[in-house]
């Protein structure tokens, strides 16, 4: 078990932050397209290499956060968000491929919820919270990243209960 | 649970937030960017066996630190209060990382051990907005002293162990 759902969670948890910053349709379509990549990418591409599905989970969250801060200017560009969100659905998509069964798409996608939340702050003037909040994922995701070059890991290899 | 149940790193990150609110903008929400993503680079270093100092002692010298700078008052400049906050960030993940390799789900345990510190430096923020309050400020510094104390103990249990 290498927390597949948690991981394409996370994804898609730091996407929806980093699109309370673009205009409201843009968000729209874009949390769209990510979720149709996921279902897509899940349904229809062949099971990847764990580690390269992993490695490409975390790279994009690494972007998505970062994202944030990015100039309005960046950040209001339609065609870019909706490439970013189309990106981080195929990635999710492919870990959940790896060992999830069909019925953790529905509580992944629904991560793309939090956009609602995260745009209420960042209309309140709060913007900073989702900012912040992103930057743990991101801390998460070095971290996580780092571990398959670093160590043999008991969590990387079936253990007694599967 | 480590960041909650580990009382020398509770009120480290407790203290950042703290301090942070001490500090204001763009400190307080800064503090709490700074010290989670470093602590995910220590965390990797320790993951990876690279040597540090002694890191108990680093650990048991932040809760130091940063109570008499809450006790003091202590109005560091930006950049200094973010050097401070990064090192102490390395050694409190430098620990975390070596306890990791023997976890077996490293997705939930680094989004644990980064959202609980993320959440305790919320809760220092939180308590923090208390010095607008009458008295609140000696009430606050009170707890600076109070966490520098404690950080002196983990010091001399650091120093005893060693």
């Amino acid at each position: 078990m290498r927390g597949a759902a948690i991981a394409a969670g996370l994804l898609l948890a730091c996407l929806a932050f980093a699109l309370a910053f673009v205009p409201r349709r843009t968000a729209m379509a874009a949390c769209g397209a990510a979720a149709a990549a996921v279902i897509a990418t899940y349904f229809l591409l062949a099971i990847p290499p764990v580690e390269i599905a992993f490695a490409g989970c975390w790279i994009s969250l690494a972007i998505a956060a970062l994202s944030v801060y990015w100039p309005a200017a960046a950040q209001s560009r339609g065609w870019l968000c909706l490439f970013f969100a189309a990106n981080a659905g195929i990635w999710a998509g492919l870990v959940l491929r790896t060992e999830s069964p069909p019925t953790a798409l529905l509580p992944v996608i629904a991560v793309l919820l939090l956009v609602i939340p995260a745009r209420y702050c960042v209309g309140r003037g709060w913007a900073i919270a989702p900012r912040v909040v992103t930057s743990w994922l991101l801390a998460v995701a070095l971290l996580v990243g780092a571990i398959p070059h670093l160590i043999v890991h008991p969590g990387y290899v079936p253990d007694h209960r599967e | 649970m480590h960041p909650i149940s580990g009382p020398d790193h509770l009120l480290a990150m407790f203290a950042v937030g703290l301090w942070g609110a001490f500090l204001g903008k763009p400190l307080v929400y800064l503090l709490p960017v700074i010290f989670p993503n470093l602590m995910a680079v220590g965390g990797v270093i320790g993951m990876a066996g690279l040597p540090l100092p002694p890191v108990e002692m680093g650990i048991s010298l932040s809760v130091i630190v940063l109570g008499m700078a809450i006790f003091a008052r202590w109005r560091a400049p930006v950049w200094l209060a973010g050097i401070i906050v990064a090192v102490f960030g390395l050694f409190h993940g430098y620990a975390h990382g070596l306890e990791l390799p023997s976890m077996a789900d490293p997705v939930a345990f680094c989004l644990g051990f980064v959202l609980a510190t993320g959440l305790l430096h919320v809760a220092g923020i939180g308590v923090g907005l208390l010095r607008n309050r009458p008295g609140g400020e000696v009430a606050l510094r009170a707890g600076g002293g109070v966490i520098a104390m404690a950080g002196c103990y983990f010091l001399a249990m650091a120093v005893q162990s060693a």
